[in-house]
């Protein structure tokens, strides 16, 4: 079989092995879960619900503000607590609603309706449904569904790529949804073929995931629309833009989205969003986290959006050895917290704990002009170049070197000898960049 | 070897002079015709290229003033007195302008706001500020890394003793450039004749405050009742001095005392 893959890239230990295992299991109700009203790129939700209101599961918390934003919803039965900051895994303090939850009574709202003919649905009215309820790229980067399910005018989408490269190790929740739960994913990605228009659906899957790669290879047989492609482990497979040049051979133009190829990427865990409100109408309120590295039991685990990383930390038999470091995400890309006080949210693909020996402390030392960092970068910018740039205070420079381009994948921190800090140097460039932008400069 | 040595220098200098006779033609024939007032006012101002004014250096400031781009007052480091001699030279009338200065809006220092995480990033406050607002306690505070120090021209700001950036009234112009560098956004331009100054940016409540800072605004309100009344209303959890405030010092020294978590201060030194 080909490997379909893309130029550049790293293939760090895979530590998939240490959770791939193990079948998704239902977290018990915690007693409190805080429910981030930011959960997406754009702005916050606006808070419907006030202090001591009486929730269900799936009662609308907060409404979605402007074109890019997305609806929150309850994800347990309860009494609000308190609507008020807390430390959010991805903004820093951040609103949120506390709710002290009820076990005795989960119920779903009794507004929550599945529709009547979930298969005869035009696509304007699946999108309005993936709006209402609050769905958002599940990978991580939690872009509104909505938004990218509709083309802009005059565009079109030809291809439809389901993301089952699941690249960052550690983390094996899509695996496991793969492996466990086919039908209810390809339910979710005929219903995105149709909202999006597109013609043609590919099922990607990278190699080291065979046994998901066999059941989907059976599931596709029989279908004419849909076509499962194996891609090469590398890393960053699963990046938008690579993976839509390994399959698809097209480049996205710089600073445009991949509706210029007429691509639309979508994450499992969406797909299965997707297929949940429009066949039983229940909005986006629980994922499948794992939860991996220097844990006790490590899990895949199907846990309420606002539930604590302590208590999950606690069902899966506390911390292997001192905490040193707690990731959201994988450990390339994901974000270290500051305490272990912070909710999940509808981004939060993986909960990896690192303890006190296994952190990483490097001495940072000059660059010696290997040129690794420019082989590796997936995105065909030259790191070093930008990061002493970036380094010396000559923003122009490092945006004319395309900073702004980079996809922070980290492969090029990741290979340095000289353990330079690279992306966290071009982060800063391109924060620096938009800076500017915004004082009109 | 003479006769060489000889030969080459005086082709050389032909050719220079050759060139010499072509350029000076050219400077006379093409001459661009500057105001001369553009460089008088070059020389009165204070050349530090600081970009407050909006222009990109002293040169463009003084280029756009004569244009009109720019009001005479349009410098700021250089305050009343060049005001005045820009307002000379153009022969206008000076306008008056209140003198400016960045202070603090934190007083959170290492002890009293302490690390909850190592930060083991980039050293400097907007890097350590991308990842969740840093390492410290209260994510509203000064980080310390001195991003402001940096961005100063004027050599106005130090990172005192506390870790905590301490600025030179003597020297700070008004530019504003370290307001621009703060990613916390916790350093503001007040005018030298502010009576009252809040040392805090936390807009949280008591009970979220006092666990991160020791110092912190707790939006107990005790200030707005000592304060003249209508000095002084609270704002997103903070204490305000409203613009058309009394500026007397010594009204507002019963309202620092009341203070519990003594964050105002009086004065902007
Ligand atoms: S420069 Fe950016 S895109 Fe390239 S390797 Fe580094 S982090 Fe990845
Ligand atoms: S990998 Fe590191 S040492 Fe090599 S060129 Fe890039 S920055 Fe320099
Ligand atoms: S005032 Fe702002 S820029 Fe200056 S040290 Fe503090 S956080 Fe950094
Ligand atoms: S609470 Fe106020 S004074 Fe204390 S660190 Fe935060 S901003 Fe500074």
């Amino acid at each position: 079989m080909k490997w379909f893959t893309f130029p550049g890239g790293i293939h760090p230990p895979e530590k998939k092995e240490l959770s791939e295992k193990s079948s998704i299991e239902i977290m018990p109700l915690p007693d409190q879960v805080i429910i981030p009203l930011h959960q997406h790129m754009g702005a916050p939700a606006k808070p419907v619900v006030k202090k001591g209101d009486l929730v269900k599961r799936g009662t609308l918390l907060g409404e979605a503000q402007g074109f890019i934003s997305s609806n929150v919803h309850s994800s347990v039965a309860g009494k609000i607590k308190d609507i008020t900051y807390f430390d959010h895994s991805k903004f820093g303090r951040s609103m949120g609603v506390i709710v002290d939850v009820d076990k005795e009574n989960d119920d779903w709202d009794p507004q929550i309706k599945p529709v009547e003919n979930p298969d005869s649905l035009t696509p304007e009215q699946i999108i309005e449904m993936v709006k209402n309820a609050g769905i958002v790229g599940m990978g991580g980067a939690t872009f509104p569904t909505q938004v990218k399910l509709a083309p802009p005018p005059g565009k079109h989408y030809e291809y439809f790529i389901l993301n089952g490269a699941e690249c960052e190790p550690f983390l094996t929740a899509d695996q496991r949804l793969l492996i466990e739960q086919p039908e209810r994913i390809f339910k979710g990605c005929q219903l995105i073929l149709k909202a999006c228009k597109a013609q043609k659906g590919i099922v990607a899957i990278e190699s080291n995931k065979p046994e998901a790669i066999k059941i989907w290879t059976k599931f596709l047989e029989n279908q004419n629309n849909f076509q499962l492609k194996v891609l090469k482990t590398k890393y960053p497979q699963g990046a938008e833009k690579q993976l839509i040049y390994a399959l698809l051979n097209r480049e996205v133009p710089s600073g445009g989205l991949p509706v210029e190829v007429h691509a639309l990427v979508q994450n499992v865990g969406t797909a299965a969003a997707i297929h949940d409100v429009v066949y039983h109408g229940y909005p986006l309120v629980e994922r499948i986290t794992t939860v991996t590295g220097a844990v006790k039991q490590r899990k895949n685990l199907k846990l309420r959006i606002g539930t604590l990383v302590s208590d999950i930390i606690k069902y899966c038999g506390g911390y292997l050895g001192e905490p040193g470091k707690i990731i959201f995400g994988g450990p390339m890309m994901g974000d270290s917290q500051r305490t272990d006080y912070t909710p999940i949210s509808k981004g939060t693909s993986g909960i990896v704990v690192q303890n006190k020996q296994q952190v990483s402390r490097k001495q940072h030392l000059n660059c010696i002009r290997c040129g690794k960092c420019v082989t590796v970068c997936p995105m065909n910018l030259l790191p070093f170049e930008i990061a002493i740039r970036v380094e010396n205070d000559y923003i122009d420079h490092a945006q004319s070197l395309n900073a702004m381009d980079c996809i922070e994948c980290g492969s090029c921190s990741y290979v340095c000898p000289s353990n330079r800090e690279l992306v966290q140097l071009i982060r800063l460039g391109k924060n620096k960049i938009t800076a500017k932008r915004k004082r009109g400069a | 070897m003479p006769l060489e040595i000889i030969l080459s220098t005086s082709v050389v200098g032909a050719v220079g002079l050759c060139f010499g006779i072509i350029l000076s033609i050219a400077a006379k024939k093409f001459k661009v015709e500057t105001d001369p007032r553009v460089d008088k006012i070059l020389e009165v101002l204070p050349n530090a290229n600081c970009g407050a004014c909006g222009a990109p250096g002293c040169e463009g400031f003084a280029k756009g003033v004569v244009e009109g781009k720019y009001p005479c007052h349009g410098c700021i480091p250089g305050g009343q007195d060049v005001a005045e001699k820009v307002s000379k030279i153009l022969g206008v009338k000076a306008e008056t302008s209140v003198k400016q200065i960045a202070v603090l809006m934190c007083g959170g220092t290492r002890q009293l706001s302490p690390d909850i995480a190592d930060y083991d990033g980039v050293n400097t406050c907007r890097s350590a500020h991308l990842i969740l607002g840093g390492s410290k306690a209260c994510v509203y505070g000064c980080i310390g890394f001195g991003d402001c120090v940096e961005a100063c021209p004027f050599d106005a700001i130090h990172i005192g003793k506390q870790g905590l950036p301490q600025i030179d009234g003597q020297k700070c112009t008004g530019c504003g450039n370290c307001v621009q560098a703060c990613p916390k956004n916790i350093l503001k331009l007040y005018p030298v004749d502010t009576p009252l100054i809040l040392a805090c940016s936390n807009p949280e409540k008591l009970k979220e405050v006092k666990a991160v800072c020791k110092v912190g605004c707790i939006a107990c309100s005790l200030c707005v009742k000592k304060a003249p009344p209508q000095a002084l209303k609270m704002e997103n959890n903070l204490p305000r001095l409203q613009p058309d405030a009394p500026k007397d010092i010594k009204l507002y020294e019963e309202a620092v005392n009341s203070c519990p978590s003594k964050c105002l201060k009086l004065g902007v030194d």
